[in-house]
């Protein structure tokens, strides 16, 4: 390696992230990487949304904002489920399985979509 | 020998385990609270009827009655053209639901099982019904921050506290009836969600906080207080994956529900009261995503990206901000809100909202009026949540800390400060009975020797002084509920739509002169008759005469109730063009002086004045003008010539210069003012005197028509 590296900045910042993703990659179970990639598709849904509403306006606001808030809401309530079925996190929850982590998940779904139809116009 | 059978044998309750006879006293002690708390706010209904109260209740009684007759449809899509005239009021847009959509359920369900409930009986018995409600709520909420003991003692208290019991007597069909237990639902179901971190747990709280915003404006409170609570997690290192869930969940699907009320609208995306909530909510997502990574990586890395990303992150977020507060797109905080935090902006720059009574700041004796016992035992409350600091613990802290300074600065915030002081002493008084009641009874101490005088929480007379204290606690309570049956009976019990006096030989006189009226009005004028008087009694002419008028109660309309004013405080010739510019047919004024009735139009008439000169047409009109020559607010001869000629005065004094009121005064004594009246014999111009009624408190006068031919 030469003396002054001019990309030291960079160097351990482009280390750092690859070594995150390889850890990633080999110590999370496959149950939490399925619910990261649904996860990763709601937040692209999401960005679509608001970069067309940014381009062509916000009429009517109540459409945007029940499709906007309907991606956010199931973001979470994803993260929600991912927090709960971790196995790391059993003794923060105490009396919740994975079982009832999932149908709490999809009761709350319910409610959610109940509200967007209602509000979507 | 047979075994001497007790009373408790016989009914089986001493062969009950220990549990069970603890199930059963708390079972009883929550059904004796909920049954006193509905009896003990029936004292108008036994004393008088069963009747609408006040003003507001008016107006909510009579939307309940459309709801009912015709449907939500109809409700939610309602213009009343009755109200406001020329403009009209769009009645489904601007009301919060849930109070009269809870009053038709009750009604339908009661009607579908045939028992027919009248819709009026329906409204004045909801809001004891709902403080039944509250008390178990309240029970189930400080068991949840504290223990069983302090639920039982908060859930006794919150059934006689006169600062709840003033807005929820029955006939007081307002929103606060409501509106308390759903936020004190919606605050237990945060606690409980906060706690387990369950998804189902914090639905739940956004369902009832969707109730909640339905019911009543004051679920800013809510909206502000709960992110408050996170973020105070947050900073103490409380904040955990529970917490996150519970936020999270109660935030988004809240905020999505609390959008489907009409009146809400677009205001949680847009209005800064709203921006806090925002803000945390943010925050909890980036603060879990840090959390994550540090908890994937080294130290040494995760410094380094932390520090990276973070200063963008909070440059660009404070950038936005500013910018969309800049372009107006963030709503600045609105009047009623602003004057919470800035209590002189109302006086100085709106005075309706300065006018009103219920906005002024509370005084100390309020204070103790409305709690007694509960303003000392509240900081003992305090201090016993600070000693064993939990999650729920740091919830109810805030939530009392912030209640006590709004109740501050407006008198009817008190409503929202009562349950918090009945929980915080309910734990404060079950801490202090806790501590006490297992020295009652102990043996007396064997003789001391050295090792002994060691032992901690040791002291002489151990068992008396625990007698005492206990003793102490029981006539606190006991004072307690004299006070507040007492304040109950004498001050929160009028109908203020009936009164009563005693007379001199202690027989009841009723002054029924408001139905009177409104009977009369009814059924005296035609359908379409225009009827104007000043705002406070526009919902009542709505809802018991049914004829249209000009301003009413909601106040949304500052320049339209400003020419009202000036039509009151000008002179006959001038209030004359308003009238016909307004279409007005009657007018309508409430009138103290015969019968000592005090809060009448002329003890308002300041505020018309200063409301009426407050819009450019009413420039003519000074509040200065008004005053006497030695600056004294007065209707005798030392009276101004502009307060002896105003239409307000003429109207109320017609043909009472002739009157007797009490012995030994001149005629036309006005008994509120104590003055004797300056300009006793004039004849009115424009108007022709319709009605008075029986004690003339209400007189109501004709618009005369314009002259067929012309001035003469």
């Amino acid at each position: 390696s030469s003396g002054i590296n001019a990309e030291w900045p960079l160097r351990p910042g482009v280390d750092v992230v690859s070594r995150l993703y390889n850890e990633y990659n080999t110590k999370t179970p496959q149950k939490l990487k399925i619910i990261d990639a649904y996860l990763g598709y709601i937040m692209i849904t999401g960005v679509i949304q608001f970069v067309y509403c940014c381009l062509v306006g916000t009429f009517p606001f109540n459409s945007f904002l029940s499709g906007f808030i309907s991606t956010v809401a199931s973001f979470v309530l994803g993260v929600c489920l991912r927090i709960q079925s971790n196995p790391q996190n059993t003794a923060v929850f105490k009396d919740i399985t994975v079982e009832r982590a999932f149908a709490d998940f999809i009761f709350a779904h319910c409610v959610l979509h109940l509200v967007v139809l209602n509000f979507i116009g | 020998m047979a075994k001497q059978k007790s009373f408790l044998d016989v009914i089986g309750i001493s062969s009950l385990s220990q549990a069970k006879k603890e199930t059963l006293i708390q079972m009883s002690v929550l059904a004796i609270a909920c049954i006193l708390s509905f009896c003990v706010r029936l004292f108008s209904v036994l004393r008088f009827e069963s009747v609408i109260h006040e003003f507001d209740p008016y107006f909510n009684y009579r939307t309940t009655k459309h709801l009912v007759e015709n449907g939500y449809y109809d409700f939610h899509n309602w213009f009343d053209d009755r109200a406001w005239y020329p403009l009209g009021r769009i009645i489904g847009g601007t009301i919060y639901p849930g109070l009269m959509v809870t009053a038709a359920t009750v009604y339908n369900a009661l009607n579908f099982f045939n028992i027919t409930v009248n819709i009026r009986n329906v409204c004045v018995f909801l809001a004891p019904l709902f403080s039944s409600f509250t008390v178990i709520v309240v029970f189930l909420l400080t068991k949840e921050v504290k223990s069983v003991g302090a639920g039982l003692v908060a859930a006794a208290m919150i059934s006689i506290v006169p600062g709840y019991i003033s807005r929820s007597v029955a006939g007081s069909y307002d929103n606060e009836g409501i509106a308390i237990f759903c936020m004190l639902l919606t605050y237990y179901l945060w606690v409980k969600s906060a706690k387990t971190g369950s998804v189902c747990w914090s639905l739940m709280c956004a369902l009832a906080y969707f109730y909640m915003v339905s019911s009543w404006g004051g679920y800013v409170f809510l909206i502000n207080l709960i992110p408050l609570h996170v973020l105070t997690l947050m900073i103490t290192g409380r904040f955990s994956h529970r917490t996150y869930v519970a936020y999270c969940i109660t935030y988004s699907v809240g905020t999505i529900l609390s959008m489907q009320i009409p009146f809400v609208g677009f205001a949680p995306v847009e209005t800064s009261e709203h921006m806090a909530a925002l803000g945390v909510f943010g925050l909890c997502q980036i603060y879990a995503f840090v959390q994550y990574l540090r908890t994937n990586m080294t130290p040494a890395n995760f410094n380094i990206l932390f520090r990276g990303v973070v200063t963008a992150a909070l440059v660009a977020a404070g950038i936005g901000f500013g910018i969309a507060s800049f372009f107006g797109k963030i709503a600045p905080w609105t009047g009623r809100f602003y004057s919470l935090l800035d209590p002189s902006y109302a006086k100085n720059n709106i005075p309706i909202i300065a006018s009103v009574s219920e906005h002024q700041p509370t005084t100390w004796a309020s204070f103790y009026f409305d709690l007694h016992l509960l303003v000392f035992m509240f900081p003992v409350g305090l201090y016993y949540c600070f000693r064993d600091l939990t999650d729920a613990n740091i919830f109810v802290i805030l939530y009392s800390v912030t209640s006590i300074y709004f109740a501050g600065v407006m008198v009817r915030l008190m409503l929202v400060l009562a349950p918090i002081m009945c929980i915080m002493s309910g734990i404060g008084i079950s801490s202090t009975l806790n501590t006490y009641m297992k020295n009652v009874d102990k043996d007396e101490p064997v003789v001391q020797t050295a090792k002994s005088k060691k032992k901690a929480a040791d002291y002489p007379i151990k068992s008396e002084i625990a007698t005492v204290m206990v003793c102490i606690v029981a006539i606190f309570l006991t004072t307690f509920v004299f006070h507040c049956t007492w304040v109950t009976s004498e001050a929160y019990s009028s109908p203020s739509i009936v009164l009563a006096a005693r007379g001199h030989d202690g027989n009841r006189i009723i002054f029924d002169d408001f139905r009177e009226s409104y009977n009369w009005l009814k059924h005296n004028t035609p359908e379409d008759a225009k009827i104007m008087s000043w705002w406070d009694y526009g919902y009542q002419i709505t809802a018991m005469a049914n004829r249209t008028i000009l301003v009413d109660n909601n106040t949304w309309n500052n320049t339209h109730i400003s020419r009202v004013g000036q039509a009151m405080a000008s002179p006959e010739e001038h209030s004359y063009k308003i009238m016909k510019e307004l279409d007005v047919d009657y007018v309508l004024v409430i009138f103290g002086g015969l019968s000592g009735y005090s809060s009448d139009d002329i003890n308002k008439f300041l505020w018309m004045i200063r409301i009426g000169g407050s819009t450019p047409e009413g420039a003519h009109i000074k509040e200065n003008d008004y005053y006497s020559g030695t600056g004294e607010y007065k209707v005798d001869k030392d009276a101004s010539s502009a307060m002896l000629n105003s239409l307000m005065y003429k109207m109320c004094y017609y043909r009472f210069g002739g009157v007797m009121t009490e012995n030994g005064k001149p005629t036309g004594y006005d008994r509120v003012r104590n003055q004797e009246i300056g300009n006793k014999n004039f004849e009115l111009d424009v108007l022709e005197e319709a009605y008075t009624s029986e004690h003339w408190i209400v007189r109501i006068y004709k618009v005369k028509d314009l002259d067929n031919r012309g001035s003469k």
